[in-house]
């Protein structure tokens, strides 16, 4: 990745067109491209202007990273992401993935991820498939307190991406091994409900081999067995039910850190509540979403790359200005935080 | 007044490392200062010094050719910043000196054939060519080994106790 693709992201994340960048900086639209394309370099004044535009450092122009080979082949995204904006977020995941990497290399801490992956052909799989983990790895039905921290353990690497004003809704998360190091990246979203169970779900991407084209949906089954274990639910809800209280899905959600609608889909799969009582719910859980007095529950937040960047620095291994470089803040906002210079 | 014959591209750390031992003044002082664009737009600001004393340092701007080697040089060398690129390219083609107390710039600066000096080296000379005084010497090396700085303790220590010793 070059200076001209460096310049076309940042074009395309401030949602510029090319003639809207050509007359900010009075040149031609043809002259724009052809910096995107590397047919013109840009001088140190060309390129500070460009920086202003984009509102960024001027150094995340110069940049360039070896880009992983990736696959992005189990993209959980909506028709809405497309074109344009699904290419800019290919590769800020790339750029991203590719700095992992290199901190990891640098750190020479070995991937330690020893999963194997399950053949699933039924739902009823992936029940089995989120059991055995959760029998292994967790309490077989206390709520995960912190689903980041457990993966981060088992030697998977979660990265969360900034929602560029909002240009990536509609994307949740991606999952792929890059050689033997596993990656969850997610978008980084205030409600933690929601990020918990993508992550889990990108956990059953990787865990799961599914022939056939029902790999989302049993992902999806994965995710809610693993948030919302089946006795865990029986326990808390009985196994059959007709009518929920709004505040009794609350105190769930709020103790399992699941969403309300993820809640009701799960008791509809484990079959204690029918098809009726379902729909009843969803109306109830939208008609309180309009009164806006739903509490959103924290999101996770991953600290394990900047452990790493801040040790590497502190064992001399890479230089503070580099440490700043890969923590995305400038050298006196490195000094400030870690109260040196 | 100079220091050193050729002419130094300074980088953000020994503007920091000029005013926390409360020299900066004296060093934009010297005549052979060059600080790039791309830096000073990026990096300086009034955290780094007294944003006056630091416009005093001439500006150097990058040729395109240069940009494109800058940005090879982030690729093939991902140890390094993108400042230490800009610097090194500049120091490079313009044969200047590169001031750093980073092992890996300083490794690839000797193998480029780009001089190198060191933050107290820089002191030392200003000492030597009395731009400051042995006092204000002395008192720069007590701050920055107060300020839990980045430089080595036991290179500080040392010119403390010398200039002690020579008093």
């Amino acid at each position: 990745m070059g200076i001209g693709e460096n310049l076309k992201r940042y074009r395309l994340i401030n949602e510029l067109s090319l003639a809207e960048v050509g007359k900010r900086l009075s040149i031609s639209p043809t002259a724009v491209a052809k910096y995107e394309k590397e047919i013109i370099i840009p001088d140190s004044k060309r390129l500070i202007e460009f920086s202003k535009m984009y509102k960024i450092p001027v150094y995340n122009l110069i940049k360039s990273y070896m880009m992983p080979t990736m696959k992005l082949d189990t993209f959980r995204k909506k028709s809405r992401l497309v074109g344009k904006k699904l290419e800019v977020l290919q590769s800020i995941i790339q750029i991203d993935v590719s700095k992992y990497i290199e901190v990891l290399q640098l750190s020479g801490i070995k991937p330690n991820y020893k999963l194997e992956k399950i053949e699933c052909n039924s739902i009823e799989d992936a029940e089995n498939v989120a059991y055995n983990f959760r029998k292994k790895y967790l309490s077989p039905l206390l709520p995960i307190q912190n689903l980041t921290n457990i993966l981060e353990n088992l030697g998977i690497y979660l990265i969360s991406i900034r929602n560029q004003n909002g240009m990536f809704n509609g994307f949740d998360g991606i999952s792929e091994k890059i050689g033997d190091i596993p990656f969850i990246v997610s978008l980084d979203i205030e409600d933690g409900a929601r990020q918990r169970f993508t992550i889990a779900h990108e956990l059953g991407h990787l865990l799961i081999s599914v022939k056939g084209n029902q790999e989302e949906s049993i992902c999806h089954r994965f995710a809610g067995a693993l948030l919302l274990p089946k006795e865990a639910m029986i326990n808390e809800f009985g196994s059959k039910r007709h009518h929920i209280n709004f505040t009794e899905l609350e105190i769930i959600k709020n103790e399992y850190g699941v969403s309300n609608q993820a809640i009701i889909y799960r008791l509809r799969d484990l079959k204690i509540i029918n098809e009726s009582t379902y729909r009843n719910l969803c109306m109830l859980i939208n008609k309180q979403i309009t009164k806006s007095n739903q509490q959103i529950f924290p999101k996770e937040i991953t600290h394990q790359y900047e452990r790493i960047v801040l040790k590497l620095q502190s064992q001399e291994i890479i230089s503070a200005k580099k440490a700043a470089e890969y923590l995305e803040i400038t050298i006196d906002e490195y000094y400030q935080r870690n109260n040196n210079s | 007044m100079n220091i050193i014959k050729e002419t130094i591209i300074v980088d953000t750390n020994i503007l920091i490392d000029a005013s926390i031992a409360g020299v900066l003044k004296e060093f934009v002082k010297l005549d052979n200062l060059l600080i790039s664009d791309l830096v000073k737009e990026t990096e300086i600001n009034s955290k780094t010094g007294d944003i006056v004393e630091i416009e005093k340092i001439k500006v150097i701007s990058s040729t395109s050719e240069q940009i494109y080697k800058m940005n090879m040089v982030t690729t093939s060398e991902p140890n390094l910043t993108a400042e230490d690129a800009i610097n090194f390219i500049l120091a490079k083609d313009n044969n200047l000196v590169l001031p750093t107390d980073n092992k890996r710039l300083r490794k690839y600066a000797i193998r480029n054939d780009v001089k190198i000096i060191g933050p107290l080296k820089i002191l030392d000379l200003m000492l030597e060519n009395r731009i400051i005084t042995k006092k204000k010497y002395s008192q720069s090396l007590i701050k920055l080994h107060n300020s839990n700085n980045r430089l080595p303790d036991e290179e500080i220590i040392k010119r403390i106790e010398e200039s002690y010793l020579q008093k």
